[in-house]
């Protein structure tokens, strides 16, 4: 599992358990903790304690205006003692205050009333908690003589740890409607779970893209509540699916001010899509004339539902205001793909292969970012079988990791080594990895 | 965003992903959560906490497992977890079944052996960092990891005849 640390003590090997034991370990091991009881949990201890710092400091100045007003009341009514003052000569009084202050708070050490919690000495920093990659791949030949194929699931199994800075409260989603993928009804459970997940969401609403002038709610927003919820699902349930999405005309709305929402104010903007939108300008300007004219300050999550990387350029430039691009394949991962914009995620840099020579190698999520729990599909061809090593690069709380895993390409035929291949082939549009940018779009 | 906030923030989901391993059960993995916080911040009161990864990691561990020896005698229902790429519907609920035997086992041993059992195949925490945290020895770690692995050994193997 950690090619870089051998040391049995440090790492633990399941070989060293019985297979009965070790089965056991391992599915407690490949399961996630739901991620919405989770954070429920967490918001319900953060509401346990007291807030010690901003307490200690509060005493510590009222201690402080404390001390000042003895100084000045034993100042007003000449009881000057030498215990208190070792200078008596003739010093204006406002030195003596000063020197009163100055005896009588304590100092660090003669504190001990306070409990000052010094976490960020204390507690291990969240870039030293473990990260690991799990890895599972099939290999084989396409057909009896084709080339070798490798096909691997890399699962980002990593602590979950809270971004620090609260999100806007007011979220809008512009919801892809196309009809070219059977991804609607997945988007559609990701907005729901994503009003259900993230507590600092209390207002929304949603665009349907290609829009129009179909605002889910027209006039203002609805308060994110369980019947308004439901409503919205019943609202979708209606919606019919378009063809090509207009992501032009939708972003065109952020352009002049929205009804209830005053200019200035943060705004979260969800753009759930296949990954395949459409408009009819360069990225640049569609990105440059939101920037010049949305009134709001504006992040942007961008969350992709199938396979296809044409918006790459555009999501990555959309979210450089702190927001990020997430993918959502499946109902299994909408509930950590939701919590996604809310934690820390791995963002994977360089996806590579040393020994073996690939021919082509191809990625699901480079410069995406990867949530605890989320999925990377890799597939590469080999020219014949033999071992190699696949190589992940990329950031983790600010801090740049890397992993490496041993894999061995077989020579046998396998079936599912080589539609893996072809599906994320066909998905990438036949580009191999590191495709050009979208500069334009058809 | 106040110190106790941020310990909360950054340690709670830890402190939930441990109890929720051993215990399998999103409500008492919460419950356990709740726990864990009153019990350190009762802590912190009387004296200042130095390490608070190392003991919210073993409060967190101790009291699941205490929870889980409490629940031995009823099974309550799996909730829904997030699989990863399943092998298929049988192995699956045979895994499950395997995950389930192993949690109560683990309910069976001696304290300190589940604690380490946790910590090192759950968690995967060094030999030397189990130590810190439960504040042991890192030999009395390997021994009891050594007991550990036999003594659940032994109960699955009971619990399933046909091995």
């Amino acid at each position: 599992m950690d090619a870089h640390n051998p040391d049995p003590m440090s790492v633990p090997h399941l070989d060293e358990l019985s297979e009965v034991v070790r089965l056991g370990v391992e599915h407690v091991r490949s399961q996630l903790p739901p991620a919405d009881r989770m954070h429920r949990a967490v918001e319900a201890a953060r509401r346990l304690g007291p807030p010690p710092p901003p307490h200690a400091t509060r005493h510590r100045w009222a201690l402080f205006a404390l001390t000042g007003a003895i100084g000045l009341a034993l100042i007003a009514y000449g009881l000057q003692d030498e215990r208190f003052w070792p200078s008596t000569s003739d010093e204006g009084t406002n030195e003596g205050m000063v020197h009163s202050t100055e005896v009588n708070v304590p100092s660090q050490g003669g504190r001990p009333k306070f409990i000052d919690v010094d976490v960020e000495k204390d507690a291990a920093p969240p870039s030293a908690t473990p990260v690991r990659l799990d890895v599972e791949a099939v290999s084989g030949c396409d057909g009896n003589s084709g080339p070798c194929c490798l096909y691997a699931r890399v699962r980002a199994v990593l602590p979950v740890i809270d971004k620090l800075e609260r999100p806007a409260n007011h979220a809008l989603f512009l919801l892809d409607t196309s009809k070219c993928e059977p991804g609607l009804a997945l988007r559609t459970k990701l907005l729901q779970v994503l009003l259900e997940c993230d507590r600092d969401i209390q207002h929304f609403d949603v665009q349907p893209l290609p829009v129009g002038e179909r605002w889910y709610q027209p006039d203002g927003w609805r308060p994110n509540t369980a019947s308004a919820r439901a409503r919205l699902q019943d609202c979708l349930k209606k919606l019919s699916v378009d063809g090509p999405t207009d992501l032009a005309s939708g972003l065109e709305r952020l352009c002049a001010p929205l009804p209830g929402l005053m200019a200035g104010a943060p705004l979260q903007v969800f753009l759930l899509s296949d990954g395949r939108c459409k408009w009819e300008t360069e990225v640049s300007d569609l990105v440059s004339r939101l920037r010049k004219h949305c009134p709001y300050r504006v992040q942007f999550h961008c969350y992709r539902t199938g396979l296809g990387n044409e918006n790459e350029t555009l999501f990555e430039s959309l979210a450089r205001n702190g927001g990020g691009t997430y993918n959502c394949r499946a109902e299994a991962d909408v509930v950590a793909a939701a919590m996604a914009h809310r934690w820390e995620c791995l963002r994977l840099d360089r996806v590579a292969f040393t020994g073996g020579s690939p021919t082509e190698v191809l990625d699901s999520d480079l410069r995406v970012a990867v949530p605890p729990g989320g999925e990377v599909q890799i597939a590469a061809r080999f020219p014949q079988p033999g071992r190699t090593t696949l190589v992940l690069e990329g950031t983790f709380c600010g801090r740049k990791v890397s992993f490496v895993h041993p894999l061995e390409v077989r020579a046998l035929p396998s079936g599912l080594a080589a539609r893996g291949w072809r599906e994320l082939q066909s998905s990438r549009g036949a580009s191999p990895i590191a495709p050009e940018p979208d500069a334009k779009q058809p | 965003m106040t110190d106790w906030d941020r310990i909360v923030r950054e340690h709670g989901p830890m402190v939930y992903a441990t109890a929720w391993r051993i215990l399998g059960h999103a409500a008492d993995a919460e419950d356990v959560v709740q726990d864990v916080f009153l019990q350190v911040h009762e802590l912190h009161k009387n004296e200042p906490v130095r390490y608070w990864v190392g003991l919210l990691r073993r409060l967190a561990t101790c009291r699941a497992l205490d929870r889980l020896r409490q629940r031995r005698q009823s099974s309550p229902l799996d909730e829904a977890s997030l699989p990863s790429c399943s092998p298929g519907p049988e192995a699956m609920l045979l895994s499950k079944e395997l995950a389930e035997r192993l949690r109560q086992a683990l309910a069976q041993l001696p304290p300190r052996e589940a604690s380490v059992f946790c910590m090192r195949y759950f968690e995967d925490l060094s030999y030397q960092q189990i130590a810190e945290a439960l504040r042991i020895r890192v030999g009395a770690v390997a021994v009891a990891l050594h007991k550990a692995r036999a003594r659940l050994e032994q109960y699955l193997l009971e619990a399933v005849p046909g091995e």
